[in-house]
């Protein structure tokens, strides 16, 4: 009995070593996993790795961020299929304050990101490029804000359809805290 | 209106709210509907049928639009969309950053290169044919001038510069190809180099009216030197 349980273990282990691979390591333009990925790799049971993982990396300020797909008809429970479709990303538990390096952008170019984030959540996450152009030309030149709004849409905080309509990027989906976002903006004085 | 304008109308509306101009909630269906449901009978030729049916779809798309928004709002917005874009117009650069900071937690990850892929693209890079060798690249052609030659260099060329102003004086708004007419090329590149140096001292302006170059009085805003293309000018 003894020797089955530890046998099972080790085997949880090796697929929770595969899962975390997985998603640590990118393998295309954007990090992170599938569900069928996860699926493959871990097994049928990838949900169960998926939530020994998380609980595993809470010790060390992390946590598996799951985006489900747009359509998915109830977010707090999704079915079978979504969760196959849906995104898998390890991401920092909290907002990372005392991190030594300054990051990808400097003050002004957060605030535009800020703003633009915002301003995409303001129209349900479907606004008009020339209106969010218009919107950053406010505060900063017309060829910065084109430049602002590139630099966001390559590096996935934000995508634009043909139709140039803006919506929020896999980036966003998976590192922002809409929720936080509206509470903290709500109480702004 | 025409039925046909009135069906164009309600299409464009769709159109509209599907890129995002209008607010789909400020919309009334229940009023466009009327409106298809009153113009119906008047319909006369299957192109103003067709019309009707993507009026209908563009109807359709309005709903789902504001199914979508009502969704959005309930679940995630504690402001209105118009207070919040008002907030962030206002709110100053650095808060604005700050409030995004605390609301961001990053993705890890990283890039990995395995022995395996690493033996593979070096397989790959042999088995690539050269690539063609580069054609030469032509220098332009460079036709230099001597200053000496033409006359421009030394006291005489103050005196000179002095006679061109007191002509353009006389004579502004002067068109730069009457000007250049009638003169030899070392004439031309000699006018076009005075004329250079009392363009950029702030004497006269170019100015261009009905695709024609004319010289005038007035001082430029422009700062620096001013660069005339003497080939172009000086065809003969």
């Amino acid at each position: 009995m003894g020797e089955r349980v530890s046998k099972r273990k080790a085997t949880l282990f090796e697929k929770m070593k595969k899962a975390l691979h997985l998603l640590l390591i990118q393998r295309k333009s954007i990090p992170g996993a599938t569900g069928y990925e996860l699926k493959k790799f871990a097994g049928r049971k990838y949900l169960y790795v998926i939530k020994l993982l998380n609980s595993e990396l809470e010790s060390f300020g992390l946590k598996i961020k799951i985006v489900l797909p747009e359509d998915t008809q109830d977010l707090s429970n999704p079915s079978e299929d979504e969760y196959l479709r849906a995104r898998y990303y390890i991401t920092s538990n909290e907002p990372l304050l005392t991190t030594i390096s300054k990051g990808q952008f400097n003050i002004e170019e957060l605030a535009c990101l800020s703003a633009s984030l915002t301003f995409i959540i303001a129209k349900s996450n479907k606004a008009n490029l020339n209106e969010l152009e218009t919107l950053l030309e406010t505060k900063i030149s017309k060829t910065k804000s084109k430049r602002m709004v590139e630099k966001f849409r390559r590096l996935g905080y934000i995508e634009i359809d043909k139709d140039n309509i803006v919506k929020l990027g896999w980036r966003a989906k998976a590192e922002l805290d809409i929720e936080r976002l509206m509470k903290l903006l709500a109480i702004y004085r | 209106m025409d039925t046909s304008d009135e069906l164009n109308q309600i299409i464009e509306l769709s159109k509209a709210v599907l890129e995002r101009k209008i607010d789909p909630l400020k919309l009334n269906v229940r009023e466009l509907l009327e409106k298809i449901d009153a113009i119906f009978p008047k319909l006369k030729d299957i192109e103003e049928h067709l019309k009707d049916v993507e009026a209908m779809h563009g109807i359709a798309n309005i709903l789902h639009e504001q199914t979508h928004e009502l969704n959005y709002r309930s679940e995630i917005m504690y402001l209105s969309p118009e207070a919040m874009i008002e907030k962030i117009k206002k709110m100053d650069p650095i808060t604005l950053a700050n409030i995004l900071i605390l609301c961001l937690n990053p993705v890890l990850s990283t890039s990995y290169l395995s022995t395996e892929s690493l033996l593979n693209a070096i397989e790959y890079w042999y088995a690539m044919s050269k690539k063609k060798e580069q054609k030469e690249e032509r220098s332009p052609n460079v036709v230099s001038i001597n200053l000496e030659e033409l006359g421009i260099i030394g006291k005489e060329s103050l005196a000179k510069i002095e006679e061109l102003a007191k002509e353009i004086t006389s004579k502004t708004p002067i068109n730069l190809k009457e000007m250049l007419a009638g003169k030899s090329y070392e004439e031309k590149i000699q006018t076009l180099y005075f004329l250079a140096y009392l363009i950029s001292n702030g004497s006269f302006i170019l100015k261009e009216i009905d695709d024609e170059i004319f010289v005038d009085r007035g001082k430029s805003s422009y700062k620096g030197s001013i660069i005339i293309e003497a080939s172009k000018w000086a065809k003969e």
